[in-house]
């Protein structure tokens, strides 16, 4: 069986200095327009989502990227052999073509904002019932409000965005947003004049990443 | 390996952020291609499941029984 990586544009490019899981070597399957890069993986074990694994296939990921246009593969993507990866690089041909074209000189950048109200109405403590949650409906309203604002401006300074908004203790928003690599700095400016016009709000801005969330249609904001 | 948090200092709370950003790209994301996958989790091997069924949201999976028909 082969473990897949990630899909990429250029079929007559040379691989990258770099091993998959249990240290294997990279092989690639190619069409006319794509290639499936992949290793050799043993079908007696089961593939495990541990910190080193998941790092593993980042790092092949991304040595791909650096000169190269890819669409990464979820993890433990697993199929039978070189020939079942050229029939569904083939078979999807448009939409890996499209998506493809979509992220080309583009990463994806990652922010999690979390809603820390320097004044929260459940540390009142003689509060009634009533007022307690009122106090909370109307914080709940806040963060909603200051997550669209965010979303917002971050979403104007990319391509392409996917958010998830979250409550409770969870981060309010949870974004991964599409760049086109010469506009980075200019993304990461405003992630920091949104921290520093929110002091409620941690905000926490990782990557560039593979484009992970923008390798599939669907979940796509234009 | 060129992730890294912009914001956070490269402390514990950073890796642990980074970390479950990893997570939810590589886990949540990424191209779905058919096939079978044996994913174990903990100690618990052999948990087999359909790919598409594992890793699809219900809403993921409406979209593309709509975008089929």
């Amino acid at each position: 069986m082969i473990w897949v990586y990630a899909l990429t544009d250029r079929p007559t490019a040379v691989l990258p200095d770099v091993t998959g899981h249990d240290s294997r070597r990279l092989e690639q399957t190619c069409t006319s327009e794509f290639a499936g890069v992949w290793s050799n993986w043993s079908c007696q074990q089961a593939p495990r989502p541990t910190a080193d694994d998941l790092w593993c296939q980042e790092a092949v990921v991304e040595a791909l990227m650096t000169d190269r246009t890819v669409l990464p593969m979820r993890f433990a993507t697993v199929l039978a052999d070189a020939d079942e990866l050229a029939t569904a690089m083939t078979s999807r041909s448009d939409s890996l073509r499209t998506a493809l074209d979509r992220v080309r000189g583009c990463v994806e950048m990652g922010v999690r904002a979390r809603f820390e109200p320097s004044t929260s109405s459940s540390g009142c403590g003689r509060l009634s019932g009533t007022d307690y949650l009122l106090g909370r409906a109307a914080e709940r309203g806040r963060a909603d409000a200051i997550a669209a604002t965010v979303h917002q401006r971050l979403a104007a300074a990319s391509t392409g965005a996917d958010k998830a908004v979250r409550r409770g203790i969870m981060p309010v928003l949870v974004g991964a947003y599409l760049v086109p690599e010469p506009q980075l700095d200019r993304f990461r400016t405003t992630v920091r004049e949104l921290a520093a016009d929110n002091p409620d709000l941690s905000i926490a801005c990782t990557g560039p990443w593979p484009p992970y969330s923008f390798a599939e249609p669907g979940g796509l904001e234009p | 390996m060129t992730i890294h948090s912009e914001l956070e200092p490269s402390d514990d709370f950073g890796r642990q952020i980074t970390l479950l950003e990893l997570i939810d790209r590589l886990v949540g994301k990424g191209v779905v291609l058919h096939g079978d996958i044996t994913l174990a989790v903990a100690d618990i091997d052999l948990i087999y499941v359909g790919l598409r069924a594992l890793i699809s949201s219900v809403s993921t999976l409406e979209e593309q029984e709509t975008a089929s028909r």
